[in-house]
């Protein structure tokens, strides 16, 4: 009797568990990314291209700080982390800390938006037009290739992986040169698209990029970057090439181009690249000396390096220089500019035509308030010079420029046992 | 004759017999206590070997019809010895029921509806009775208060902000990402243990670099975690089931140890009042200490012209000890129960009050908590039925000042490493607080103007009905059906005033932030059980129970940030820039278990169980998960073998169980995060990849052990050990990062922790005048990452540069590797304890109690990095001493500056060993005479006391406590210090007065 209670008891149990139905747990805090892989509607399609311009300007500061100190354009501290002031100063640098992994991540965290959103252009069921398609394609493709751009000027010798859509087959490390010419090949690819994209992108486009809202307009930027990659790779024909379609302006604001912009409203980011004047230790972007005394009498791109009330000591480095790029938190920080394409201009000319350099270095030195240039002295260390003043803390262009020249040992090293720095070590989670 | 004899005598028994065994009779009597001589109500009387038996009334009266004789009677009460008496016929029988000396007698749970006796058990199941948990000196929280009282246990205090914020663990690690603290079950309600972090905190120290991640819900503002709402006064009992071998029955939640509370209970009888004061204060624990400083090292380390500044505040005596300054307040602690407990035969109640104040450190730094309990039990349907209600109410607010890592040079902690003795910076006449300039924030100001705080209001309600459907001799049925549900709201407020340093926008600053984070979590848990009790003839118990039991969780917080502030104004609207989010959590778990119990004459006891449980939270919902268990219990000594005399007690045990850990919530999927650029609202990829296909984490835990009693019982052995495995270990690993994400989730690994336990208790002098009681606790844990299915990866730490936590396979799980003077990555030191020993002590001299609790953790290591920041702010107070270099020729602080620089993480991995007077309290007991002639009656006893917590600490680390985390109660990795909110010691003097 016992036992058939027990019994009893059993099957009354299981027929209760059997009629008690969990229903599946779901996401409660946002859409899943296979909402949009595997279908994109058009407003997602919006979203998700929103969300590749926002995500662009994930971890720039560190990017560009890491660069820029590596560059001696200026020095970071930071009280609580030192390793700005040891690592990036003395160059040895680790694998697995934050000034390579957090700007590596975001970069290919942007890529991954991008893959995502090209595999739901591919299986998309809403009713686009083939043209909406390839204008989408050509944008973000551009886009990616800034960012593995961003990720190679880190990394220059070691390589990239560029295929990386799927997170359990990723493709190849490549070369730098293999790089490079994937990154010329993916715009030139994604130029095309545009061309095939009609008058109008099928989502708003972000003011940093309102000179370039339309996919025709979209090329230029496509082109400027083009041109940017060509320099590069030492291909002075393809620069010219690329500029042609570019937004190269000779006559035009140095400014004009593409930015990342900030504001402080919600989910929004707030300029990295900004403090205020006078900062102290805890955090400030002391200008390197050199960038003052190094400046040509007159120069007014000087200025972007303030004096300070008074010097600031850290970690035996001595400063009395404010970098003042960024006057605000909402400041925008440029992606690439007129001047810069001026300056690929003039380089690119150098050989081939000295008087079209001269006058693009024109341009630039009047703009800064300098004279001109004496003929026939358009070199490798002018092009240096303008471009060090030019381009001053808004990308790491002077460690870039010194390394494609061969010339980072031109870098001052202010402290016994500092050093330069060639490349950043490929993060160590890549188990390369 | 003499040879007929035998022959006479079993005649006149088959004569008689029949009638003896058919004589039904009724015994009655009185059942008393004896120590008081009062009437004992409620005591159980139970013919041995049958479930048949009654209760003692309110007067301690009963009265047991008996259908035959003769029978022995078993007297039993908690927390008395039992007692065993023969009756041959009706008659009356009155008895004393004498205290417990051993705790032998007391019961423990072993299934999620029955219960057995201590003496019975098949596991060492760790009992904290009120007078161990609060009874020395009150504790700030529950969890604090379990610190040092029972063998397995590594329980840490995150930092010293008044408020909790502690993390349990029992017997080593048991998760590496998923939840590793205990789960809470108070008088049957699962009761929620979050941490949530408030939003605010990170926007301004920016500690967590991108941004706190909801999902992880890990962060370095160190929350409070929840247990820290119940009030310890109210407790009667805390045992804590430290593994699967014990708890498993409680299945899918149960891998990190499950603590039972059970809350105080009316008795039937006379109305007592109790009231209890308690007034003191609490002082930092210890201090840091300043650098000796000296025009020429003012002028090196803080540039030219600060040597001049030191000499003139020096000799004008204005260098002020800013840690001083800022650590040096007296906390005012005010602790105040009422309760009220009694009832009749039918229905009793406890109620209670508890107003609890106590101040920090800190100024500005504080806890108050309010508790009301009222706890109802009543009989119905001739005794055969009780319904329990246990209902709590509780008010907390938690001022937690602002501590911690900081990548922003905001946090009181951070300002204070590269604050100079002679900066100025207290407020003027008009009280502006000038800026800082050795620094970002000027942390007066900021201690003096910034809210961080913690609210809550809190609801638990639990209800058991549990009734015996039928009785017989030797069966019974009982069925207990049993609901709870614990409601919360947490409402963070976080305000930065826009005059704070770093808030002006000419610093740099947003013009002032404020932020809300409001929680509300509803967690409901019900079941059914029924209980089957059956005896045999020759005294062998079937205890049978199955049961089902559903779980539903529910959270919704909303974070809310407003910056550029309009005025002075918090609320949320009154600012330019707001930013909002949401997170949401709900689960339904639902779970069934079969238990059977035998025991063969409390000589073998056995037990085999299964538990089934499916949750929402699995990749299938569906899928049931089986977690079985098996425990056998061999008493030698009531064997008739048994012959060793001084051996009173002796019982060789073994369990085995299994149990769960759910995947975090949030791990199965892949979500889309917001964005917003120039007014878009975006998605971009979270960094890291779900996996939809997890599964819970499965532990598998064997134990062993005896436990033996000698002299009487008078000295108590327990031995233990064991070996538990965590399979399918959840893990927040690396992935590569040029896939989009940084981290992916998984079932990816496997972990192992042994480890043994020893307790010895004794009471070698028990006299009516002087009486000692003795207690040794020795417990020890290894663990090991026995498999790793991905590749070794670091956790919880800053890199190797600093000495980080790493899983490894083959190693410990806690161990913290760095790298070396050459730059190669070397272990460096482990956090796991080499042993933990703790020493309690009771002592009676006629009205005075004595008693005291020692706490010696040896070994374990910490990660110390408030050490390099002082450095690198050239205020550390060793910094100018010469021991760590072995050459001899840097100091101290440029030693360890220059070992970062050569990447060397050596010097910041410290031993975190201490030795620590935990509890100590004197408490005096007015006499009984003195009362009864000055109160006339009313007033039963009065004790007076003084009490303390942490008064001496003995260590070799070098930060203000060895006993610290900067990521909180929920990581892996505590033991990393970043500048925390220092611990503190305290004194009380306590008044208490029973009516």
């Amino acid at each position: 009797m016992k036992i058939f209670n027990k019994v009893i008891l059993v099957i009354l149990l299981t027929v209760f568990c059997a009629s008690c139905e969990v229903e599946d747990g779901v996401n409660l805090n946002g859409a899943d990314t296979t909402s949009i892989s595997q279908d994109i509607s058009r407003g997602e399609l919006a979203n998700a291209v929103a969300g590749v311009f926002s995500d662009m300007r994930e971890r720039l500061g560190t990017q560009v700080d890491a660069m820029s100190v590596v560059g001696r354009e200026y020095w970071r501290i930071q009280s609580s982390d030192p390793r700005w002031t040891a690592d990036l100063l003395t160059g040895v640098l680790d694998d697995n800390t934050f000034y390579i992994t957090r700007p590596y991540g975001s970069r290919y965290a942007t890529v991954k938006n991008i893959n995502l959103i090209l595999e739901g252009l591919e299986n998309t069921t809403a009713d686009f037009t083939d043209a909406e398609i390839a204008a989408a394609r050509g944008l973000v493709n551009t886009i990616k290739a800034h960012e593995l751009l961003m990720v190679l000027n880190l990394e220059y010798q070691n390589g990239i992986r560029t295929d990386v859509a799927d997170p359990d087959n990723l493709g190849p490390f490549l070369g730098y040169d293999a790089a490079l010419s994937f990154l010329s090949g993916l715009l030139a690819s994604a130029a095309t698209d545009l061309s095939n994209g009609g008058p109008a992108f099928p989502f708003p486009i972000p003011a940093g990029f309102a000179a370039f809202d339309t996919p025709a307009t979209f090329t230029q930027f496509n082109k400027a970057l083009a041109a940017r990659v060509a320099a590069y790779q030492g291909n002075y024909p393809e620069v010219l090439t690329h500029l042609q379609d570019s937004f190269l302006d000779l006559s035009g604001n140095l400014d004009d181009g593409a930015y990342f912009t900030f504001s402080l409203s919600g989910a929004d980011l707030a300029n990295p690249l900004f403090f205020a004047l006078n900062s102290t230790v805890a955090n400030v972007r002391i200008a390197h000396p050199s960038f003052v005394t190094d400046a040509e009498a007159g120069d007014n791109r000087v200025d972007k390096a303030q004096l300070r009330d008074s010097p600031l000591t850290s970690d035996n480095l001595t400063g009395s220089y404010d970098v003042w790029v960024y006057q605000s938190n909402i400041a925008p920080v440029g992606i690439i500019r007129n001047e810069e394409l001026l300056l690929l201009y003039a380089e690119a000319n150098m050989t081939a035509d000295p008087t079209e350099a001269e006058n693009a270095i024109n341009v630039v030195r009047n703009a800064a308030g300098l004279g001109d240039v004496l003929p026939g002295t358009v070199d490798e260390d002018r092009i240096l010079y303008e471009r060090r003043y030019s381009l001053y803390a808004e990308g790491g262009h002077r460690w870039i420029d010194l390394r494609r020249f061969g010339r980072l040992g031109d870098l001052p090293l202010d402290r016994p046992g500092d050093g330069t720095v060639q490349q950043f070590p490929i993060p160590q989670n890549e188990n390369q | 004759m003499k040879q007929k004899l035998p022959g006479k005598i079993f005649l006149l028994l088959i004569v008689l017999l029949p009638v003896l065994a058919l004589a039904q009779g009724t015994v009655t009597g009185k059942i008393t206590d004896g120590t008081t001589g009062q009437p004992l109500p409620a005591a159980n009387v139970v013919v041995k070997g049958t479930t048949l038996g009654t209760t003692s009334d309110f007067d301690g009266n009963y009265e047991l019809t008996l259908d035959a004789f003769p029978a022995t009677l078993v007297f039993s009460s908690l927390g008395y010895a039992p007692l065993e008496r023969e009756v041959t016929q009706a008659t009356e029988l009155n008895v004393t029921l004498s205290e417990s000396a051993t705790g032998l007698d007391e019961v423990v749970v072993t299934g999620l509806a029955t219960s057995v006796k201590r003496s019975n058990a098949a596991n060492a199941v760790a009992s904290v009775s009120a007078e161990e948990l609060a009874g020395v000196t009150p504790p700030q929280t529950l969890d604090g208060a379990l610190q040092g009282k029972f063998a397995g246990a590594l329980i840490t205090r995150a930092s010293g902000a008044p408020g909790g914020g502690i993390s349990v663990k029992l017997r080593g690690v048991t998760s590496v990402n998923g939840n590793a603290q205990p789960l809470y079950i108070v008088d049957g309600v699962y009761v929620n243990n979050s941490s949530i972090f408030a939003p605010g905190l990170n926007e301004v120290s920016n500690a967590a670099g991108g941004g706190a991640s909801p999902s992880s819900n890990q962060t370095q503002d160190n929350p409070s975690n929840r247990i820290a709402d119940l009030n310890p006064d109210d407790i009667q009992s805390v045992e804590i089931l430290k593994g699967a071998s014990a708890a498993a029955i409680y299945g899918a939640r149960a891998a990190a140890g499950v603590v039972i509370i059970t809350t105080k209970k009316g008795k039937a009888g006379k109305t007592k009042v109790s009231f209890s004061q308690a007034i003191g204060y609490n002082q930092v624990l210890n201090l840091r200490g300043q650098r000796r400083f000296t025009e020429d090292i003012a002028e090196s380390g803080f540039g030219a012209g600060q040597g001049a500044l030191f000499v003139d505040a020096r000799d004008n005596g204005r260098l002020v000890d800013y840690e001083k300054e800022i650590f040096g307040e007296d906390g005012f602690i005010s602790n105040t129960g009422v309760n009220v407990s009694g009832g009749s035969e039918n229905t009793q109640f406890y109620a209670g009050f508890t107003n609890n104040e106590e101040d920090g450190i800190v100024k500005g730094t504080g806890y108050d908590k309010k508790s009301v309990r009222l706890n109802i039990d009543h009989q119905l349907f001739d005794n055969r039925a009780k319904l329990s209600l246990t209902t709590n109410y509780i008010n907390s607010s938690a001022d937690r000042g602002f501590f911690n890592n900081d990548n922003s040079g905001t946090t009181l902690g951070v300002a204070l490493t590269s604050l100079p003795p002679w900066a100025q910076l207290f407020p003027d006449e008009n009280g502006n607080y000038p800026d800082n300039p050795y620094g970002a924030s000027n942390p007066l100001q900021t201690r003096d103007l910034i809210t961080n705080n913690e609210s809550t209001n809190r609801m638990i309600l639990g209800g058991t009905f549990d009734a015996t459907l039928y009785q017989t001799d030797r069966s019974n049925l009982k069925v207990i059906l049993r609901g709870g549900v614990d409601y919360y709201e947490l409402v963070t407020t976080a305000i930065f005033p826009k005059e704070l340093q770093f808030q002006k926008i000419s610093n740099g600053g947003v013009n002032g932030l404020t932020a809300q984070g409001t929680t509300e979590n509803k967690d409901a848990n019900y079941s059914a059980f029924l209980v089957h009790n059956y005896f045999t003839d020759n005294d062998i118990n079937f205890t049978t129970q199955a049961g089902v039991t559903k779980q539903t969780f529910s959270q919704n917080t909303i974070r809310n940030v407003a910056t550029d502030l309009i005025a002075s104004e918090t609320n949320l609207d009154q600012g330019a820039n707001i930013s909002v989010s949401q997170f949401r959590l709900e689960q339904e778990d639902f779970g069934f278990f079969v238990q059977e119990e035998v025991n063969y004459q409390d000589k073998i006891i056995g037990t085999l169980g299964l538990r089934g449980d499916k949750s929402s939270n699995n990749g299938d919902a569906n899928k049931l998960f089986y977690y079985p268990k098996a425990s056998a219990a061999f008493n030698l000594h009531n064997f008739d073998f048994w012959t060793i005399d001084f051996l009173s007690q002796f019982k060789v045990r073994g369990a085995y169980g299994e149990a769960g850990n759910f995947a975090p919530n949030g791990a199965l999927f892949t979500a889309y995060n917001n964005s917003l650029i120039d007014g878009q609202v975006g998605i971009v990829v979270p960094n890291t990849l779900g996996d939809p296909d997890i599964t819970p984490e499965r532990q598998k835990e064997l134990e062993l052990g005896f436990d033996a009693g000698l002299f009487d019982n008078k000295v108590l052995l327990e031995f233990s050990y064991y070996k538990k495995s965590v399979d399918d270990l959840i893990l927040q690993a690396n992935n590569i990062p040029s896939s989009g994400f940084d981290f992916r989730w998984s079932n990816a690994g496997n972990l192992e922790n042994k480890g043994v336990e020893i307790a010895l208790n004794a009471s070698p002098i028990y006299s009516e005048s002087f009486s000692w009681d003795t207690g040794v606790i020795f417990f020890k844990n290894k663990s090991e990452v026995t498999k790793l299915d991905v590749d070794p990866f670091d956790t919880g730490g800053f890199g190797t540069g600093l000495g980080t936590f790493r899983i490894e396979e083959g190693k410990s799980v806690t161990q913290i590797v760095g790298n070396d003077e050459n730059g190669n990555i070397v272990v460096l030191g482990d956090a796991e304890p080499d042993f933990q020993m703790t020493f309690t002590n009771n002592l009676k001299y006629k009205d005075f109690t004595l008693s005291f609790l020692w706490h010696w953790k040896k070994g374990g290591d910490n990660i110390n990095l408030s050490n390099l920041l002082f450095d690198f702010g050239q205020t550390s107070d060793d910094y100018d001493d010469f021991t760590l270099d072995p050459t001899g020729t840097l100091s101290n602080g440029d030693f360890r500056i220059s070992s970062f620089f050569a990447g060397n993480a050596a010097p910041f991995v410290e031993d975190a060993s201490y030795l620590r007077l935990r509890e100590i309290g004197l408490y005096y007991d007015v006499p009984g005479e003195f009362l009864e002639r000055v109160f006339d009656g009313y007033v039963s006893g009065i004790k007076v006391g003084l009490s303390g917590n942490n008064l001496i600490n003995i260590f070799d680390y070098n930060s203000y406590d060895p006993e610290v985390s900067n990521f909180g109660s929920n990581a892996l990795s505590t033991g990393v210090e970043v500048t925390p909110f220092p611990s503190s010691k305290r004194y009380l003097f306590h008044v208490s007065v029973n009516f």
